[in-house]
């Protein structure tokens, strides 16, 4: 087999077919063409982006609230705790004050 | 089955709530009162309270926990004058007449005409079960209302003064 022979046939310039073009138009409209099918991610990639950006607000957004809560609450029951002592230190108080006058009596 | 059981819970539960006075009668006198505590926890802000009172972080708060361990509420009011007659009797009879029911029973009552004070303490029981505490106060210049609602070991709640290692907290005076 010639090697330069077969270079030479391969790059010799070919009239395409005369009906080339009605044939490509043809199979267009007739929707012929085989379809490239992209993947559900590649598909939704925008889609994907904008759920992600919302879940990553909410989750920050649920996290700060979150916080917010838990130092309210944090406050709240120190206050508490706090006017527990004081109002546990009347008590107490209150009661040896009776506790008091009742053994000056006796 | 089910609502046997629950009616069996409900009926089970020792009902405390009478052993909660109404004070708010006393609340027109913060407007004459030079210092006033007024202080209301019940028994979801107790265990919210109990929540931050550590049992390893003193002994005081350790005590305090175990005291209001099975408390339904406590109510503190207490008033100071700058001169005597800041309040009268019949500021004081709305409390003494839910005091006089027959559920409460008075185990202290004491006048001092030397200190000018008059104080009493009673206590609501049922069996063996203290329902709740009251202790009324009533000096000149000074009215203290105490109520403890739920089981409450006095003895405990008595050896609690002096313990506490905190300062004198300004809770609910009157604005200036």
């Amino acid at each position: 087999m010639n090697l330069e022979r077969l270079l030479r046939e391969a790059m010799a310039r070919k009239t395409p077919p005369p009906d080339l073009v009605d044939r490509v138009v043809a199979r267009i409209e007739r929707h012929d063409i085989p379809q490239v099918r992209l993947s559900f991610w590649r598909a939704n990639q925008r889609l994907l982006r904008v759920a992600a950006a919302v879940l990553i607000v909410a989750s920050i957004g649920f996290g700060v609230l979150r916080d917010r809560d838990a130092r309210r609450e944090r406050q709240q029951g120190e206050l508490a705790a706090r006017q527990l002592m004081t109002a546990l230190q009347i008590a107490s108080e209150t009661l040896n004050d009776a506790q008091r006058l009742v053994q000056q009596r006796q | 089955m089910i609502f046997a059981l629950l009616i069996w819970i409900v009926a089970a539960r020792p009902a405390f709530a009478q052993a909660q006075l109404k004070m708010d009668n006393l609340d027109r006198l913060a407007s004459a009162a030079a210092e006033v505590v007024n202080v209301t926890i019940d028994e979801q802000l107790l265990q919210l309270a109990s929540k931050f009172l550590s049992a390893t972080r003193s002994a005081d708060e350790r005590d305090i926990k175990e005291l209001v361990r099975d408390l339904k509420g406590v109510y503190v009011k207490r008033f100071e004058f700058d001169r005597d007659n800041g309040y009268t009797q019949s500021d004081i009879d709305p409390l003494l007449k839910q005091l006089h029911a027959p559920a409460w029973a008075r185990i202290v009552g004491v006048t001092s005409t030397r200190e000018l004070k008059n104080i009493e303490v009673f206590m609501m029981t049922e069996g063996s079960l203290i329902k709740g505490i009251a202790v009324v106060a009533a000096q000149p210049r000074e009215l203290t209302v105490v109520n403890v609602v739920g089981p409450i070991d006095i003895d405990k709640l008595s050896r609690l003064q002096g313990q506490f290692g905190i300062p004198q907290l300004d809770l609910g005076s009157k604005p200036k």
